[in-house]
């Protein structure tokens, strides 16, 4: 399945070679590959877990394909992900909250701070709907990072 | 040298999903160990120490952290199921932000343990920890 990055992300570079750029920095020779890649946005990503970076509480891309957008309509449509923004609902109000021993506050505080207002929780409400499947044009990474200083 | 960081205080950790770096939520307790810049040759050490060191060689990176663990986050159910569906036959590629200096460090990695708990006070725990099939690589080595 594809998706389309909305937000410019870093992955590492398939082409470095940790070893390989050690040793270079022992011998005093260059090393010029980089060990990570920079994906500007518009970049399509491929993968059976593409659909995971649709269904973050922001999301970092949009379904590039059926397949994809099939997967992120079934992440949110389903009924335990509605059930427990209910239930963090309900622990979030005064008079439960309060009763709440602290490592548990601490818990509901950090996990429903990723939901509230979020992307995701309107489309899990019904507020706003999964974006259709953009074809967008495809861009090559970029290498970052940097390079013969880099390695341990 | 090891380091720990017991407070993240904006310190993370991402793992990569179809080749992009992604920030797993609730990350504590995270330590890497392994990117010491450790070479030596077996005529460097000493003839009193007491054990055999082969040439050159130095240990893989391993990274540990633990996280409150939500069952409704995208990431961490992937995280789980990269670990169920794979063990550590499945290498992941990971990446460490040090707050405090902007550093950043990235290595490929197996999971060795991935375990749940939820505590009687508590949500949900999650305790991962993982061996790196190289040495850390210091992408910036702030």
């Amino acid at each position: 399945m594809k998706a389309q990055l909305t937000t410019e992300k870093t992955g590492l570079n398939p082409a470095y070679r940790g070893k390989e750029a050690r040793r270079a920095k022992l011998a005093g020779e260059p090393y010029d590959i980089a060990p990570k890649l920079t994906y500007p946005v518009g970049t399509i990503i491929e993968g059976t877990a593409a659909f995971v970076l649709c269904t973050l509480p922001e999301p970092e891309a949009v379904p590039a394909d059926e397949e994809c957008h099939a997967a992120v309509v079934a992440f949110f449509d389903r009924p335990s992900l509605r059930e427990r923004f209910a239930m963090l609902r309900q622990m979030k109000t005064p008079a439960v909250f309060e009763q709440l021993p602290k490592e548990m506050k601490q818990y509901v505080t950090v996990v429903t701070s990723k939901w509230e207002g979020s992307t995701a929780e309107k489309i899990v409400n019904k507020e706003q709907t999964v974006q259709a499947p953009t074809a967008g044009t495809v861009k090559q990474p970029k290498a970052s990072g940097s390079t013969n200083e880099s390695t341990d | 040298m090891p380091y720990e960081a017991q407070s993240t205080l904006g310190s993370k950790v991402q793992i990569a999903i179809t080749a992009v770096d992604t920030d797993i939520p609730g990350t504590q307790n995270i330590t890497i160990t392994g990117e010491d810049n450790v070479s030596f040759e077996t005529g460097d050490i000493a003839d009193d120490v007491n054990s055999k060191k082969a040439s050159g060689v130095a240990e893989p990176g391993t990274l540990s952290f633990s996280m409150l663990f939500d069952p409704s986050d995208t990431v961490h159910k992937h995280l789980q199921s990269v670990h169920n569906t794979g063990g550590s036959g499945v290498a992941v590629d990971m990446t460490v932000f040090i707050s405090a200096t902007g550093g950043t460090r990235a290595a490929t990695c197996n999971f060795k343990k991935f375990d749940l708990k939820a505590e009687k006070k508590g949500g949900w725990m999650a305790d991962v920890e993982m061996e790196c099939l190289d040495r850390w690589t210091i992408v910036d080595p702030s």
